[in-house]
């Protein structure tokens, strides 16, 4: 039986999570974390559900800016 | 002061009273390697435990102390002072001889044995402590007028191992060569307040990875002992912490940043995701990054006392 993963706010680097979308987060940690994992380690480092409209960030995307997206881009490429 | 043509054969003679204290040390029971050219000054003796301490923690190994404690057999090999005869047979003190300790232990067996003989063949300085917590070195000047205590500059040597035979096990000893004059003219000791054998040494955490690294992910299994015991049971709570783990493009040596350590159960190891978008994340699958774990003193504020990683090399995913 899989046992549960550990860890807390302290596990997560906050800065380098800054502006992901729950989304994002989603696809980075899904090899790692068990749904109900993810939720609450989204929950644990402040990820909201998704980015506000008010932000027009395109799907996917990070808010944060510019910047928050190349990073974003280059992680998606060097994942693939 | 110094003059001209003047001898200063009685300048230092001492009175030869003494009081109803008196130091007689005891059976050496350890030795501390100190860095070279350390001097305790006398606010780091006042508080000599937190400075003991500290010092075993030390980031850079050339400022760390490397405590060893455990001497069980004593031998005293050193030299006789040399006299030479005259023609009328009268002997005259040549030099006084050198001290040459040897001191078996069993603590830590072949495994101290192998880490202590890294040691050999270095320009070192000790200070040894025995069984009543006298440490005692060289009283050495800091500034003038002002003495600190400082390890005594010696030949230090982790002998080979003697095998165990029918009637005793096998035989670990360390033998220190130094100049009499260390701990008879310039004797430095303080009593410690605590048992000296309360300072141990770091231990090594080995880092191992587990399972093939994925797109930015590592898993590492940090392991201790003779045995690489896992150590997952132990500090997974601790360890599952970002800010102390380490990560370097083993080409460029620069830092990568790290996005998370969550700890994993199911292969007892830590899943440490490195931030692909960090510029010095290897630009191709394959190239290699250097794990390891924070410094000795920011693992112990974190309750892994008494480790130090050693850092391991694998391929990113």
């Amino acid at each position: 039986m899989k046992k549960p993963k550990y860890f807390t706010e302290k596990s997560f680097n906050k800065d380098k999570l800054q502006g992901w979308t729950m989304a994002q987060f989603v696809e980075r940690y899904k090899d790692q974390l068990d749904p109900d994992e993810l939720t609450q380690a989204a929950h644990l480092i402040g990820i909201a559900d998704a980015p506000a409209e008010a932000n027009a960030i395109p799907q996917g995307k990070p808010a944060g800016g510019k910047k928050a997206i190349k990073e974003a881009d280059e992680e998606e490429k060097a994942g693939s | 002061m110094p003059e001209l043509n003047k001898a200063a054969c009685a300048i230092n003679l001492m009175n030869t009273g003494t009081g109803e204290c008196v130091i007689d040390p005891k059976l050496i029971r350890g030795a501390i390697r100190t860095p070279k050219g350390k001097i305790f000054n006398a606010t780091e003796l006042l508080a000599l435990q937190v400075t003991l301490a500290a010092a075993r923690l030390a980031a850079l190994k050339s400022n760390r102390i490397f405590p060893i404690d455990g001497f069980t057999t004593p031998t005293d090999n050193s030299e006789e002072t040399v006299f030479q005869t005259m023609g009328d047979g009268s002997q005259v003190p040549v030099r006084d001889g050198h001290y040459r300790w040897l001191f078996q232990y069993q603590k830590g067996g072949l495994c101290k044995s192998i880490a202590l003989r890294s040691h050999n063949f270095q320009d070192t300085e000790w200070l040894f402590f025995d069984d009543n917590n006298l440490l005692i070195g060289y009283r050495r000047q800091i500034t003038p007028g002002v003495y600190g205590l400082a390890g005594i500059p010696l030949v230090f040597h982790a002998m080979p191992w003697k095998m165990a035979t029918g009637s005793e096990v096998s035989a670990y000893r360390v033998m220190f060569d130094f100049e009499a004059k260390y701990i008879n003219d310039y004797l430095g000791f303080v009593q410690a307040d605590f048992p000296l054998s309360e300072i141990q040494g770091l231990q090594n955490l080995v880092l191992r990875q587990t399972g093939a690294s994925a797109a930015g992910v590592i898993k590492i299994q940090v392991l201790a002992g003779c045995d690489y015991a896992n150590q997952y049971d132990l500090y997974n709570t601790e360890l599952a912490a970002v800010g102390l783990w380490t990560a370097i493009n083993a080409a460029t040596g620069n830092a990568i940043s790290l996005t998370s350590v969550v700890a994993d159960p199911n292969a007892k190891a830590f899943t440490i995701t490195l931030t692909a978008a960090d510029p010095d994340y290897p630009a191709i699958a394959g190239g290699l990054v250097t794990l390891n774990l924070a410094d000795p003193a920011a693992l112990d504020a974190a309750d892994v006392s008494g480790y130090e990683g050693i850092p391991v090399t694998v391929q990113r995913g």
